[in-house]
C-alpha cells in the first residue's frame, strides 16, 4: 500500500454559518497525480485551500474542524506554523498572478522570503526551477524583464515555477488551466504528467478529460460530500456510484 | 420589394424611418454638450486668468525676475515693489511639508484599513475618513485657531500664528484624502497578488512590504499629489493660523503667508486693473500652473499603472 501524503478525518469547512465541506474521510497518495472534479460550487476550491491553510489567511469566519496529517502532524492544529507548511505545500491558482516584478523576483521570491540571500544561490535556484518549468529557453535572456509581459499560459508556468521554488512535497493546483488558451493548457498538463513522480500534485479543475488525461487518480466531490475516488481509469469507465455516473455523462453539473 | 430586402439594408432603413425622434441622436447632443461646456469653461479660466496674470509684467511694468526672486512685498507704498518670493514659498512649504507628514500617515492608515483589519476598516474606519474629508476647511481653520495656535504659543515658543500652525492645519485637513484615495489603490490591487504572496510562506507583513506597496506604488503617489493639490489651493484654514506677515520666515515659527492668503486678503480693496490687482492675478496664474503640473503628475502616474 502507498503512503499517504494527506489523510483527512470528518474534515468539515465551514464559512460562519454556511457549512461547505461535510465532513470528508480521504488519504491522498504520495507522489500521484490526484484530480478533484465535481461541478462549481462544490467546495473544490475551499478544500484546496485548507490543505495549505490559506482558507484561514484570506477568511476570517473560516471553521476547520475533524484532522488533516500531513508529514505525521494535524495540521489544524494551532501549534502547526502556516508559514512552514506553506514551505513545504506550493500552490498554483486559476488567474495566472505574477507579482509585477521581474521575472528573476517572482520565482526567487518564495526562497527570498524562507532566508535565501546570497545571489549565486537565488540565480542557481531561478535557473533550476525555470528548467524544470519549461520555461528557461523562453525567458532566460530576459529575466530581468517584467513578468506581466509574458504571454498567460508563460504567465502560469512561471507561476508555477515560484511554487516551485520553495521546494515543496506537494504542488496544490486550483484549474490552472481555466483562464488560459488550448495551445497552453496542453502544455500546462504536459508539465504535470512531468512533474508527477517528483512531487505530489492535487489538481482541481472542472474539465473532466483533463483529469482524465493527466491523473492517476480522480475524486469526485458533490455538495461537499466526497461521492467517490478511484484510479482514474476505472473512475472514469466503472464508476460505482450513480451520482458519479450522471455526471461524468453530463446529466448533471 | 420590402420583402427581398437583405437585413442589413432593413436595419438602416427602420434607423433612418425614426431619425426624427431619434434617442439615439437625442443623447449624443446632451453629452456632447456637456463635454464642450466642460472643455469651454476650463480654456475660458486658463485664458482670462493668463490674460490678468501677464498684465502685471506687460502693462504695469513690474520686473518678471524681481517678481520671482524678491521678497520685497509693498505693492501701496509710495515707491511700490512687487517681490512675490515669500508667497511662493510660503505656499511650496506648506504643500511639500504637508505632503512629507501625510504620506507616511495616510499610506499607513490605509495599510490598517486594507489589510490589517479589513473588516473592522470597512465597516467604521472607511465611513469616518469619508465623513473627514468632507468637512469643510473653514472648520479646520477655526479648530485650529482656538486650539493649535494657543498651543504652539504655550508649548513651543513664539505667537503660535506660524508657519508651522498652517503645515499642521493643512496636513489634518489633507490626511483624510490621501488615505481614502490610497486605500482605494490598494483594494484595487487583485485578490491573487496576497493569495499567492501568503501560499508562498510570507507573512502577512513580508506580503505588504514585497508585493502589495510596490504594486501600489503608482496609485499611492496619485493620492499624495491629489492631497497636495488640495494643500496649494488651500486659503481660508491656513489664512487663519498661519499669521499673513509680509516676511521670508526664519524658523518654522515664525508668521508667513501663501499665494492663495494674500490673494484673499487683499482682492477686497484693490482697485481692478490697478498694479496692485493685476499681481494678484499673477499669484492666481502661478497656483493654477502649479495645480496643472500636479495633474499632469497624476495623469502621467495613471497612465503608467499597469497590473
Amino acid at each position: 500500500m502507498t503512503e499517504a501524503i494527506f489523510k483527512t478525518e470528518n474534515l468539515k469547512i465551514a464559512y460562519g454559518k454556511n457549512q461547505v465541506i461535510h465532513g470528508i474521510d480521504w488519504d491522498i497518495i504520495e507522489g500521484e497525480v490526484t484530480a478533484l472534479i465535481g461541478p462549481s460550487g462544490c467546495g473544490k476550491s475551499t478544500f484546496l485551500k485548507t490543505l495549505n491553510l490559506l482558507v484561514r489567511s484570506m477568511s476570517d469566519d473560516v471553521k476547520l474542524s475533524g484532522s488533516i496529517t500531513f508529514s505525521g502532524k494535524n495540521i489544524l492544529n494551532d501549534k502547526i506554523d502556516a508559514i512552514d507548511l506553506r514551505k513545504q505545500i506550493g500552490m498554483v491558482f486559476q488567474q495566472p498572478n505574477p507579482f509585477p516584478k521581474s521575472i528573476f523576483e517572482n520565482v526567487a521570491y518564495g526562497p527570498r522570503i524562507h532566508g535565501v540571500k546570497k545571489k549565486r544561490e537565488l540565480q542557481e535556484i531561478v535557473e533550476q526551477t525555470l528548467i524544470e518549468a519549461y520555461l528557461w529557453d523562453e525567458v532566460k535572456d530576459r529575466l530581468e524583464d517584467s513578468a506581466l509581459g509574458l504571454s498567460g499560459g508563460q504567465q502560469q508556468r512561471l507561476c508555477i515555477a515560484r511554487a516551485l521554488a520553495t521546494k515543496p512535497d506537494v504542488l496544490l493546483m486550483d484549474e490552472p488551466t481555466s483562464a488560459l488558451d488550448p495551445i497552453s493548457t496542453l502544455g500546462i498538463e504536459e508539465l504535470i504528467r512531468k512533474l508527477e513522480g517528483q512531487y505530489s500534485v492535487i489538481l482541481v479543475t472542472h474539465q473532466m478529460e483533463q483529469a482524465a488525461r493527466v491523473s492517476d487518480t480522480t475524486a469526485f466531490l458533490y455538495m461537499g460530500e466526497l461521492i467517490e475516488t478511484n484510479k482514474t481509469s476505472q473512475l472514469f469507465s466503472n464508476p460505482t456510484e450513480k451520482q458519479t455516473e450522471d455526471y461524468i455523462t453530463g446529466k448533471f453539473g | 420589394m420590402e420583402t427581398n430586402l437583405r437585413a442589413s439594408e432593413r436595419l438602416v432603413r427602420k434607423s433612418r424611418k425614426l431619425s426624427l425622434k431619434n434617442p439615439e441622436r437625442n443623447g449624443k447632443i446632451v453629452v456632447y454638450t456637456a463635454a464642450f461646456l466642460t472643455v469651454v469653461a476650463t480654456l475660458a479660466v486658463t485664458v482670462f486668468l493668463a490674460q490678468r496674470g501677464l498684465q502685471s509684467f506687460y502693462m504695469s511694468d513690474i520686473n518678471p525676475l524681481e517678481f520671482f526672486t524678491s521678497t520685497n512685498w509693498n505693492p501701496s507704498g509710495d515707491n511700490p515693489t512687487y517681490g512675490a518670493l515669500i508667497f511662493i514659498f510660503g505656499s511650496l512649504a506648506v504643500t511639500l511639508a504637508s505632503a512629507v507628514i501625510v504620506a507616511p500617515l495616510g499610506i499607513g492608515a490605509a495599510i490598517f484599513m486594507t489589510e490589517i483589519a479589513p473588516s473592522w476598516g470597512k465597516k467604521v474606519l472607511q465611513p469616518v475618513i469619508e465623513i473627514l474629508v468632507g468637512i469643510p476647511s473653514v472648520i479646520y481653520g477655526y479648530i485650529g485657531l482656538t486650539v493649535l495656535v494657543p498651543f504652539i504659543r504655550e508649548q513651543v515658543g513664539g505667537s503660535g500664528y506660524s508657519l508651522m500652525a498652517g503645515i499642521v492645519v493643512v496636513s489634518v485637513m489633507i490626511l483624510p484624502t490621501v488615505t481614502t484615495l490610497s486605500a482605494d489603490a490598494l483594494n484595487r490591487l487583485p485578490n491573487g497578488l496576497r493569495s499567492s504572496s501568503y501560499a508562498l510562506g510570507a507573512t502577512r507583513w513580508q506580503t505588504i512590504r514585497r508585493v502589495l506597496l510596490p504594486a501600489a506604488i503608482p496609485g499611492l503617489l496619485t493620492a499624495v499629489i491629489l492631497g497636495m493639490a488640495r494643500a496649494i489651493g488651500e486659503a481660508l484654514a491656513i489664512q487663519m493660523v498661519i499669521g499673513n506677515t509680509e516676511l521670508l520666515p526664519g524658523s518654522l515659527l515664525d508668521p508667513t503667508a501663501t499665494m492663495t492668503t494674500i490673494i484673499t486678503l487683499n482682492m477686497g480693496h484693490t482697485t481692478f486693473g490697478s498694479a496692485e490687482n493685476n499681481v494678484l492675478w499673477t499669484l492666481g496664474l502661478i497656483l493654477l500652473a502649479i495645480s496643472y503640473l500636479l495633474v499632469m503628475a497624476v495623469r502621467f502616474l495613471g497612465a503608467r499603472r499597469k497590473i
